[in-house]
């Protein structure tokens, strides 16, 4: 019985700390071309469409969740009042969002895209620019 | 607009005859409940002693189409309760990007002649269920017409300049009817970090129906017609200034206003409107307060109108006060409320609007409002 709790405990306290390590795990790709060196500020003037020079392309929930807080320094909730604002008043459109494997192949083919996914996804065929 | 013409348009969408156009389909509405706390007075359009789920309500869709090389198309129709539902296109314009950065519209499109004009309706996107209409008075916030729309950035600080050109004819809810022409407008807005300034300057010619024609009719009788053509707005001119702050570093929010207006020599007169606005967050709660003063004063003089020696003459001057009386305003208005967002496309909003009144005496709001995007 005993025993039963330990593991049980322990089982919950894995997956805790794997969830907590997924959630922290974001990464921001971009193309295998481009050689722009784009720091935290620049990629956040992309996704807060401030600027235009690339196209933006998120994933939705978790990872995306923990890019909009930590790097456009807004809740979800805000980003989406952000460009809520913007789209109604013909301001430009928000991001696009897709699942992984979308956004991954849009930044594979697209020399201008730039895209936020779960690090684990990642593949050869794009860039990192950088995780948090 | 009628809701044939409005399945007309849904219509046409599915069966876009550009295969090419990506259609996109978004929308915006607040459910509003209101209550006055004194039945016998209006605030912000309610007047019922019971809860009015009406006044306040709305709902709006938008279309967008990419046409593609730099041509998009915009409709937006908007239902509101307080016109029965009857919906209403607010805009239907064409876009056209002549470089990055540089756009043009043309059509029927928002005049953003105040700070929150451009999402005046978007209730998601701000703090309030709606801006103070005692500050935000306009009989317009749109325009037929042509508009040019400039950004570019110096270091960090994002810049918008644009230009209006353009006309409209509204009637407001008491039947007063206003035919704006003429209509000039800029705007230029600074982005700097968490900063937003913005100013604007507005003019146009104004012809107002403001059902004052038998006694702009009567003084016309008397040696004193000025009055009569004072009383009357006939193409005069209107000119306005707008400045504007917003500080939000998603944390505290900070908003201030101030807009003045002159109509000289006539009924409508001088507006020196202005509000200051505060907010916290606490979690996904943002609770705020507004302070704010509407000041208005006729341009019609009575001073050289001899008393006590022609009776008429006296009648129409008492008149003439009373209307006068009416639209003389320096009344103050404070708002405190909270905003939760409890979900992703959606906010829950409530307020408390102290309004004092033209005889002085103060009346109460509630309002309780469910808006949302999507």
């Amino acid at each position: 019985m005993k025993l039963k709790q330990t593991i049980k405990y322990s089982l919950i306290t894995f997956t805790l700390l794997s969830s907590v390590s997924a959630f922290a795990e974001v990464a921001v790709v971009v193309n295998s071309g481009n050689s722009a060196a784009l720091s935290q500020d620049d990629v956040s003037k992309v996704f807060l469409g401030k600027n235009k020079s690339l196209t933006p392309v998120m994933t939705q929930g978790g990872p995306a969740d923990e890019f909009i807080e930590k790097v456009l320094a807004r809740s979800p909730s805000q980003y989406k009042a952000y460009w809520a604002k913007l789209a109604f008043t013909g301001g430009g459109r928000p991001p696009k969002t897709d699942n992984a494997a979308s956004v991954l192949s849009e930044v594979a083919s697209n020399p201008d895209a730039i895209g936020v996914v779960d690090s684990g996804a990642v593949n050869g065929d794009v860039k990192v620019l950088f995780t948090l | 607009m009628q809701l044939n013409s409005f399945s007309g348009l849904a219509a046409g969408l599915a069966l876009s005859f550009n295969a090419m156009a990506d259609i996109q389909l978004s929308g915006f509405g607040t459910l509003a409940a209101g209550l006055p706390t004194d039945s016998d007075t209006e605030v912000r359009n309610y007047s019922d002693s019971e809860v009015d789920f009406k006044t306040g309500s709305f709902l709006a869709l938008q279309a967008y189409a990419d046409l593609g090389d730099g041509l998009s198309a915009t409709a937006q129709i908007r239902a509101r309760g307080i016109e029965d539902w009857d919906p209403q296109f607010t805009w239907a314009y064409l876009s056209y990007e002549v470089q990055e950065n540089w756009r043009v519209q043309v059509g029927r499109q928002r005049i953003p002649i105040y700070l929150y004009s451009d999402y005046l309706d978007v209730s998601y996107a701000y703090h309030w269920i709606a801006p103070p209409t005692e500050v935000y008075q306009s009989f317009f916030d749109s325009i037929d017409g042509i508009s040019s729309i400039h950004d570019f950035s110096v270091g960090d600080a994002l810049i918008n300049m644009r230009v209006y050109y353009g006309q409209e004819n509204t009637e407001a809810p008491d039947g007063n009817t206003f035919d704006v022409d003429k209509v000039f407008s800029t705007v230029a807005s600074v982005n700097y970090g968490w900063w937003t300034f913005r100013t604007t300057y507005v003019q146009f010619d104004l012809s107002a129906d403001l059902g004052l024609a038998p006694l702009v009719g009567a003084w016309q009788q008397t040696p004193f017609g000025y009055v009569g053509s004072d009383l009357d707005i006939q193409d005069d001119k209107v000119d306005g200034v707008e400045v504007g702050v917003i500080y939000d570093d998603q944390n505290w929010l900070f908003v201030a206003e101030y807009i003045p207006a002159s109509l000289d020599n006539t009924l409508i007169g001088d507006f020196e409107p202005w509000f200051v606005s505060a907010g916290k967050r606490f979690g996904s709660v943002l609770v705020h307060g507004t302070y704010g003063r509407d000041k208005a004063e006729t341009g019609v003089d009575l001073s050289a109108i001899p008393r006590g020696i022609d009776p008429t003459l006296d009648q129409l001057t008492a008149t003439t006060e009373q209307v006068i009386a009416g639209r003389t305003r320096n009344s103050s208005f404070y708002t405190i409320g909270a905003r939760w967002d409890f979900h992703d496309s959606a906010a829950l909003k409530a307020e408390y609007t102290n309004s004092e009144q033209t005889d002085g005496s103060d009346a109460g709001l509630i309002q309780v409002a469910l808006v949302t995007v999507f």
